[in-house]
């Protein structure tokens, strides 16, 4: 019987592969290439947002910034910038959406960090933000620490290696012990960039921040429901259910409760 | 029969009549009905019929204090019958002489209401003797009862017992309502001889300060304590679990109390705009370190507030200099009370550095301290004079630095945060830049590699295969050889064209084509699945090429032409792909 080891392997490894990479093509803002049409360049609307921002005209700041994320612009940077309009708005809950957005698309941005923590600060509520255990954030720290696109870098790399080491062994005809342990730990490196992608595109963890001053959350799907507790503009919430307009959300001693969508500024890490 | 003979008889009766059941369920007896107003005296609730049961008792009472001394759960059977209870005991002090009533106490059972009769308690000193006589009690004085607003007052309170006469002594309540307090000093314990009799006498004093006019009241204060009794002087008492063992002394718990004082506070005087809001008495003085120095240089000013009063609230004390010649560098500041038996007093410092900015004769200005004097009745003002400085031009043409440590006791002072606030947005166009990979780029370099290593290895194998296996070899260049055969077909001989034709056929099927004769090679194409009719047309045309060879051919006319056999080796390799 004629033995095949390293084929059918390698065959399951490529179908892994495409099936990430097909699911991180679904996920959205992703790319650039599908931006729509637009009147003006990009540029010269970034530059007005950012002059209206200096001249102290936030709201007009926002709505320059929105228009380059609808025009499909995802950049941390652009992020960046709407949360301190947003902040210097007056609009807690939603300057910090912006900024875990930012945080999301460069998990080491000092300046991001800086004011994130700057508004968390003036939230009413003693919560912690909802996030992975110390023990979770230690094990797969790429996950956390490295951006969605440093991470496809790295994937894209460790792939390149195995194949391209696969490649020599076959041409040689032999595999080396050296070659061995290299493509054991371009696979390993593999498949932990596409775990993270997978996680990120399939299983995301979704937060909402309140953006309202203060709201009540609810034990029931109807707006005369018993009030459980009440939240303040700024708190941050890990959402565990929705169903038709109603988001059921935890805190992080475990109460949980429902609140309308319209009154959170939903993302995910 | 005389009122002193009449209450001990009303208390008799009220005593008998309060152990008497007067509902079912519950009732209060005490263990005496005459005591002394410092003596505690038991009362007693025993409830019928339940247990774990909450008496329902009296919010307030004005005439007793009260205190919980135990709870006792009784089970008995009678007659086959288990009747059951809880015995609650007090431990009650009466607040004033007189015949006081312990009021009724209620409790539940079963949604059904019992109440317990009240109970008349005859309060009289157990004696006409002056407080000297006794064996113990306390006294409270304040040092002046008409103070003014802020004015420090002396509260002290003093424990007199004889000696040994006394144990287990605890000041029980001490407040003073809304008057403010600071602790004078700790207990002082001294010997003292009062009409004759020597006593120990325990002081604690504390420093009374009100914060606005009108009148208080210092409730009394309480101490609890043992006393030794003489003489056996309440035979029908309970006796104690801390009774001499042996019997031969008696103790007692006793509840002495104070009388309450009443403060009349006055209000001050319509105060300057300059008031410090000091009461007392207050001195300010201002030191320098040094007179003479040069421009560049720097001195140190120390303001100092010290005296008796409400030192406590020393505040910061505005000292202004001419911008004009100095620059001023503050520094932290000291302060110090002393908590002694005549009152509160204490100094506040107020360091600073001044450096002369100008060279020439400067004067460090006076400092001034508005406070109110109670004995006075009025304001008073104090005063730390001018200082005059002679200001040299600098000596060295350096620049100007500070040459005086400005704390050298306490060192350097940690830099203190004034302010916060988020960092500016990004004004570079990168928010807008063209990613450089788009997400088929992505996908396509990420597959890219697996199929070209699946690309690769197909073709690595079949090239192991083609060096180790002479079959395939044969097979895979059967046609090749025998188009390059008969490539060069116009010098080839019949035989040379035979023998191309022989051994495609031979590398096709596995043999030696060369010792193939037509009929065998006719059998091998039909073998290999070629059509009949293709196969007899090879066997034919290598029979013709035969009969050239042997020269049978070329009498009779037979020609066959290398382009022929080529076809038929075409026809033959496209029926077996």
């Amino acid at each position: 019987m004629r033995r095949r080891p390293f084929t059918s392997l390698a065959l399951l490894r490529a179908l892994v592969l495409v099936v990430a990479a097909n699911a991180q093509a679904q996920e959205p803002g992703s790319g650039i290439e599908e931006r729509a049409v637009q009147e003006r360049p990009a540029a010269e609307i970034l530059v007005e947002a950012n002059t209206a921002y200096e001249e102290g005209e936030y709201a007009s700041a926002v709505k320059s910034y929105e228009r380059l994320l609808s025009l499909g612009y995802d950049a941390s940077l652009l992020h960046y910038n709407l949360g301190n309009a947003l902040l210097r708005g007056g609009e807690l809950g939603r300057s910090i959406a912006s900024y875990q957005r930012a945080r999301a698309r460069a998990p080491r941005d000092q300046d991001v960090l800086a004011n994130l923590d700057f508004a968390r600060q003036s939230t009413k509520d003693d919560l912690s933000p909802p996030q992975a255990s110390a023990t979770v954030q230690t094990l797969f720290f790429w996950h956390f620490v490295l951006s969605r696109d440093e991470i496809w870098a790295t994937l894209l790399i460790g792939n390149l290696f195995f194949w391209s080491l696969g490649c020599y062994s076959v041409w040689r005809g032999r595999l080396a012990e050296w070659t061995r342990w290299t493509m054991v730990a371009a696979i390993l490196l593999t498949i932990a960039c596409g775990g993270s992608l997978f996680t990120r595109a399939l299983a995301p963890v979704r937060i909402a921040v309140v953006v309202p001053p203060e709201v009540n959350v609810l034990a029931a799907m109807r707006t005369d429901a018993l009030v459980r507790f009440v939240l303040h503009g700024g708190s941050e919430v890990r959402i565990e259910a929705e169903s038709g307009g109603w988001l059921r959300v935890s805190l992080p001693d475990g109460q949980q409760g429902w609140m309308e969508r319209r009154y959170l500024e939903v993302f995910q890490l | 029969m005389s009122l002193r003979h009449l209450c001990p008889t009303v208390g008799v009766i009220a005593l008998l009549a309060g152990s008497v059941v007067c509902a079912q369920g519950i009732s209060a007896t005490v263990d005496r009905s005459v005591v002394a107003p410092e003596a505690e005296f038991y009362l007693d609730v025993v409830v019928e019929g339940a247990q774990n049961v909450e008496l329902l008792l009296p919010a307030s009472d004005e005439n007793f204090s009260w205190r919980r001394g135990g709870l006792q759960s009784h089970t008995v059977i009678v007659n086959n019958q288990v009747s059951r209870g809880e015995t609650h005991t007090f431990v009650l002090s009466a607040r004033k002489l007189g015949t006081l009533m312990i009021p009724p106490i209620e409790v539940e059972i079963d949604g059904q209401v019992y109440q317990s009769l009240p109970i008349a308690i005859s309060v009289m000193p157990t004696s006409a003797r002056p407080p000297e006589r006794r064996s113990a009690f306390v006294l409270a004085e304040v040092s002046n009862s008409t103070p003014y607003v802020g004015e420090q007052v002396v509260f002290t309170f003093r424990f007199f017992r004889r000696p040994g006469m006394a144990r287990n002594a605890s000041i029980e309540s001490s407040s003073f309502g809304e008057l403010m307090a600071e602790d004078l000093d700790q207990i002082r314990d001294s010997r003292r001889t009062v009409q004759g009799q020597q006593f120990e006498v325990s002081e604690v004093r504390r420093a009374l300060f009100a914060t606005e006019a009108g009148t208080f009241v210092i409730p009394s204060w309480e101490l609890s304590c043992q006393l030794v009794l003489q003489n056996r002087e309440s035979p029908r008492r309970r006796r104690s679990f801390f009774d001499d063992p042996f019997g031969r002394q008696a103790v007692e718990n006793h509840r002495l109390r104070t009388a309450p004082i009443e403060l009349d506070v006055r209000p001050l005087p319509t105060p300057p705009e300059s008031f410090s809001g000091l009461v007392g008495e207050f001195s300010v003085r201002s030191e320098v370190s040094k007179r003479e120095l040069e421009v560049g240089q720097s001195l140190t000013q120390t303001i100092t507030i010290s005296g008796w009063g409400n030192a406590h609230m020393i505040p910061q004390l505005e000292a202004p200099v001419s911008e004009r010649d100095f620059k001023v560098y503050y520094d932290q500041g000291s302060r110090q009370l002393d908590r002694g038996p005549s009152g509160l007093q204490g100094s506040r410092s107020f360091p600073r550095a001044l450096q002369p900015l100008r060279f020439g004769a400067l004067q460090v200005p006076a400092v001034e301290l508005v406070y109110f004097d109670p004995k006075l009745g009025d304001y008073r003002q104090s005063l730390a004079p001018a200082v005059d400085l002679e200001v040299l031009p600098p000596s060295s043409t350096e620049e100007l630095r500070l040459t005086e440590s400005l704390a050298p006791t306490t060192g350097k002072v940690a830099v203190r945060i004034l302010a916060d606030d988020i960092l500016p947005i990004h004004r570079g166009l990168d928010a807008v830049a063209d990613g450089a990979w788009g997400s088929g780029l992505r996908v396509s370099v990420l597959v890219t590699p697996a199929f070209a290593f699946l690309a690769l290895f197909v073709f690595a194998r079949r090239r192991r295969r083609l060096l180790t296996d002479d079959g395939l070899r044969r097979r895979s260049s059967a046609l090749r050889n025998a188009r390059s055969r008969l490539a060069a077909a116009a010098t080839l001989s019949s035989e040379e064209i035979s023998l191309a034709l022989r051994h495609y056929v031979g590398d096709r099927t596995g043999t030696e084509g060369a010792a193939l004769t037509a009929a065998e090679c006719v059998d091998l194409i039909e073998g290999e699945g070629a059509e009949p009719d293709l196969a007899a047309v090879a066997g034919d045309l290598l029979r013709r090429l035969e009969a050239v060879s042997y020269g049978s051919g070329s009498a009779t006319g037979v020609v066959v032409e290398a382009d022929e056999v080529a076809e038929i080796v075409e026809r033959l390799e496209s029926s077996w792909s």
